[in-house]
C-alpha cells in the first residue's frame, strides 16, 4: 500500500491505508455482507472434502523403511495400529543445524531452549 | 515451522488417525531438536526413495495413507499453499478417507463434514441401530491430557513420561 518513496522514509514505513470508519450498525452490516460470503467458503469447503474422501485409492508396492527411535520400522509400522496415516515431510534442514549443541551462539533466544528466529539473531 | 502449530496428536489418535513427521535428517538430530522445541509427534528419519515416490523429495509435502489388514494405500497428497495451512485437527481429519468422523467405525463414512451436522446425523443412526453405539463408545477414548502451565518452554525441560497425565490406554 506504501509507495516506493514513503519506504524510503523511516517515519512512514509501517504506515497502512485505513479502511473507513463506521458506526455500529454499518459496521454490522457489512460484517453481515462478509459473513454470507464466508459461510458460502465454508458450504464449498465442505463439499470438497467429501469429493476428496471418494479420491480413487492407490495400492502401496514397495516396502519402505524408516529409522525411528526405536530402530527400522516399515511404512505399515507408523500406522501404530491405526487406520489412518498422515505423513508430513518436513525439510528444514537449517532448523535441524541450528538446534546442534556446536553452535550455542544462535541459540536460547525467545522461548526457553528454542532457536533463535533469523529476526531474533543479535 | 510447521511443527509449531501441529495441535496435540491425540485428537487425531482418538480418531484412528496417526500423524508422523519425516525427514532426511538423522535420528540423534531430530531427537533433539523435538527436545529443544518442545514437539512431541512422532518423528522418523527416511531411508529410501519414499520421498522421491510419494513428491515430497525437494520440499515439504502431506501424504495420507489408508491401512487394511497388510495392504496400504495412499488415497491423498498436497503440499505447497494447500500444505502450509495444514496444524489443525479438523484440516488433517478433512484430507482422509473417514473424515472428521474419523474412527467413529465403518458406519460412520457418508457423514457430512460439518462436525455439526455429523452430531445430528451420527445420532439418528444410532437411534436406529443401537448396537452401533457400543462400537461408538468402545473406540472413543479420551485424548491425553496436556500439562497445564506454560506450553512448549517448561515442557522440554521435563523428565519425559514421568510426569505426564495418562488417562488414555496405551495402544
Amino acid at each position: 500500500m506504501t509507495t516506493s518513496a514513503e519506504n524510503g522514509r523511516k517515519d512512514r514505513q509501517f504506515a497502512m491505508r485505513t479502511p473507513p470508519v463506521v458506526s455500529s450498525q454499518a459496521w454490522e452490516a457489512a460484517r453481515e455482507q462478509l459473513l454470507a460470503k464466508e459461510k458460502a467458503q465454508t458450504r464449498a469447503r465442505d463439499a470438497l472434502a467429501a469429493e476428496r474422501r471418494r479420491m480413487p485409492w492407490m495400492a502401496l508396492a514397495t516396502a519402505y523403511a524408516f529409522e525411528g527411535p526405536a530402530g527400522k520400522v516399515s511404512l505399515l509400522d507408523l500406522f501404530d495400529g491405526r487406520r489412518q496415516l498422515i505423513v508430513y515431510r518436513a525439510s528444514s534442514s537449517r532448523a535441524f543445524r541450528l538446534a546442534r549443541p556446536c553452535l550455542p551462539g544462535l541459540l536460547g533466544g525467545g522461548r526457553p531452549g528454542r532457536p533463535r528466529r533469523p529476526s531474533e539473531r543479535p | 515451522m510447521v511443527a509449531d502449530q501441529v495441535a496435540h496428536v491425540a485428537h487425531l489418535n482418538a480418531r484412528d488417525t496417526t500423524l508422523v513427521f519425516v525427514s532426511r535428517a538423522p535420528q540423534a538430530d531430530i531427537v533433539r531438536l523435538k527436545a529443544r522445541m518442545g514437539w512431541e509427534m512422532p518423528w522418523f528419519t527416511l531411508t529410501d526413495s519414499f520421498d522421491a515416490d510419494f513428491g515430497v523429495h525437494e520440499w515439504h509435502g502431506t501424504n495420507v495413507f489408508y491401512r487394511d489388514g497388510d495392504r496400504g494405500f495412499r488415497t491423498y497428497f498436497i503440499n505447497s499453499r494447500g500444505d502450509e495451512q495444514m496444524g489443525s485437527t479438523w484440516n488433517y481429519l478433512d484430507i482422509t478417507p473417514l473424515g472428521r468422523a474419523g474412527g467413529l467405525g465403518g458406519f460412520a463414512r457418508g457423514l457430512s463434514s460439518d462436525p455439526d451436522l455429523q452430531v445430528v446425523e451420527l445420532a439418528r443412526q444410532l437411534r436406529r441401530r443401537p448396537r452401533a453405539r457400543q462400537e461408538v463408545g468402545s473406540r472413543c477414548r479420551t485424548p491425553e491430557r496436556r500439562l497445564s502451565g506454560t506450553k512448549a518452554g517448561a515442557r522440554s525441560h521435563e523428565p519425559v513420561g514421568s510426569e505426564r497425565v495418562r488417562d488414555r490406554p496405551s495402544r
